[in-house]
């Protein structure tokens, strides 16, 4: 899968003695991420369900989506079709369009591998290899066998993007499995970001940890925001309100309402969506 | 699907603070009678009542304020329950700008020198204001109690009256103030009391901005 250059960013006239026209007027209204990920009707069928139905979705660069809704309603499976790993799960058919920068994840010859290498992902629990820190989050790249000279800069940089180096760095060769779980699951995010990611998916990230561990990877969130999209499935509306950018609702496979999470928070525009919500039911 | 008795502490907090809500509109309407009745000369231990009003309203506001930060801090109460919560607080405070205008008129009625004719028979159009006022308070009181925000729809063109009413009356009272028909210190009592009618008509804007806020989701302009 190819990840082509994005285009130098389009100058920005601040200071009219340096050549801006004096007409030029200030752009109040913010301008939108581009869309990174476009997800056209899509469905998920299994033997005898549908888990996905008919979603249409854009995931901005450089924002955090939350996927909100209750147990059973098809958020994980969605963030599974984001990166093919819904494939790993046998008999699951997947129809419609998802597109990374505009190339069809499910097309022909895609590699699901590349595909995952782009948009990775982080469980619900911190699956953490019985080996080193250091050599759980060089695994992907020993797979694909880069030098151990660009293996040992890409954890480093990895780790500290990950806001874990500063608890690890002198330690690199201890065993993962001695980390606490808040440790574990940002040591996992390090994995994930070595593969040169875009996009993070996060399965309920916090979901096995402490407050202050999940004090932590939500301020991983605003960090990691500023170069990745991140689309993290929560049962927490509480989280989804306070890391998101935009948020999801989704309902018996169907997505319900998508906006600005302080929008969707304050004025639902669907009822749905505001019974949920506001926990009157689920 | 399952009813709302899923979030039972949230209902009955709202409710709560629903029953304070409707305790401080009806005293905000006995303390702007009051103070009407004080301006149409009908005294009759209203201006004390006025005063009671006034520290009640303020006791009351302190209340709803109180019953909104514990739920704020303790439900996180989102979508029409956030809206209502955010509403109340600043509706409140309005409610408790009524009874303080209301005790001030009745103050400035008490400082008109003693057998003068009352303030509306003075003024005629100080006794409209003081209708257009009254009535724009019950309009939000009962859009409020309803939920009705096509109800406050109107209230703007009525403080455009009562806008009108206060410019009017103001240059009268310069007016007669200049070529001596009128005493200073009266003068100024009644400019002070065309003034607090005039703010009164506002906070009735503000009510109903927040209620339709509450019930819509579109923020007051």
């Amino acid at each position: 899968m190819s990840d082509a250059p994005e285009p130098p960013p389009t100058p920005t006239p601040t200071d009219p003695a340096a050549g801006a026209p004096p007409s030029a007027t200030l752009r109040e209204a913010p301008v939108p991420h581009p869309v990174l990920l476009a997800v056209r009707h899509l469905f998920v069928r299994a033997p005898k369900r549908v888990l996905l139905d008919d979603i249409s979705l854009e995931l901005n660069d450089r924002e955090v989506t939350a996927i909100i809704g209750p147990s059973g309603c098809g958020k994980t499976t969605f963030i599974r079709t984001l990166n093919r790993m819904v494939e790993v799960s046998p008999g699951l058919r997947v129809e419609g369009s998802v597109r990374y920068k505009g190339q069809e994840i499910y097309g022909a010859g895609i590699d699901p591998v590349q595909v995952r290498r782009r948009i990775g992902m982080v469980f619900q629990r911190p699956i953490v290899f019985p080996m080193s820190i250091y050599e759980n989050v060089a695994f992907g790249l020993r797979l694909e066998g880069t030098d151990e000279d660009e293996v040992e800069a890409t954890v480093e940089r990895s780790l500290k993007r990950a806001g874990l180096w500063r608890e690890v760095g002198d330690s690199l060769e201890a065993p993962a499995l001695q980390l606490s779980g808040g440790q574990q699951q940002r040591l996992c995010i390090a994995r994930a970001l070595a593969t040169g990611p875009r996009v993070l998916l996060m399965d309920e990230p916090t979901a096995s940890l402490d407050p202050v561990g999940t004090q932590k990877i939500e301020d991983l969130l605003f960090e990691l925001k500023h170069e990745y999209s991140v689309v993290i499935v929560t049962h927490n509306m509480q989280q989804a309100a306070r890391v998101a950018d935009r948020t999801a609702f989704f309902y018996g496979g169907k997505l319900v309402e998508v906006d600005e999470t302080a929008r969707l928070f304050e004025t639902p525009r669907e009822r749905l969506t505001e019974q949920y919500i506001t926990g009157r039911f689920g | 699907m399952t009813p709302p008795e899923q979030r039972r502490d949230l209902a009955e907090s709202l409710e709560r603070l629903a029953e304070s809500m409707g305790s401080m509109f009806e005293l905000s309407h006995l303390a702007l009678e009051g103070a009407l009745r004080a301006l149409a000369g009908e005294n009759g231990g209203s201006a004390e009542a006025v005063l009671t009003l006034d520290r009640e309203l303020y006791g009351l506001k302190a209340q709803v304020v109180m019953g909104c930060v514990e739920l704020l801090a303790l439900q996180a109460p989102v979508a029409r329950d956030l809206r209502v919560v955010t509403g109340d607080l600043e509706i409140a405070s309005d409610l408790d700008r009524v009874g303080r205008y209301s005790k001030d008129i009745v103050e400035a009625v008490h400082a008109l020198p003693a057998g003068e004719p009352n303030a509306f028979s003075a003024l005629p159009a100080l006794r409209e204001m003081g209708t257009l006022t009254e009535r724009m308070l019950t309009t939000v009181s009962e859009a409020y109690l309803h939920g009705d925000a096509e109800a406050v729809r109107h209230i703007e063109e009525a403080d455009n009256s009562v806008d009108a009413l206060h410019e009017q009356i103001f240059h009268e009272l310069v007016a007669r103030i200049s070529d001596k028909r009128l005493a200073a210190g009266t003068g100024a009592s009644l400019i002070l009391v065309n003034r607090y009618l005039e703010r009164l008509a506002d906070h009735a804007v503000n009510i109903g901005g927040h209620v339709e806020y509450m019930v819509t989701g579109v923020r007051p302009r």
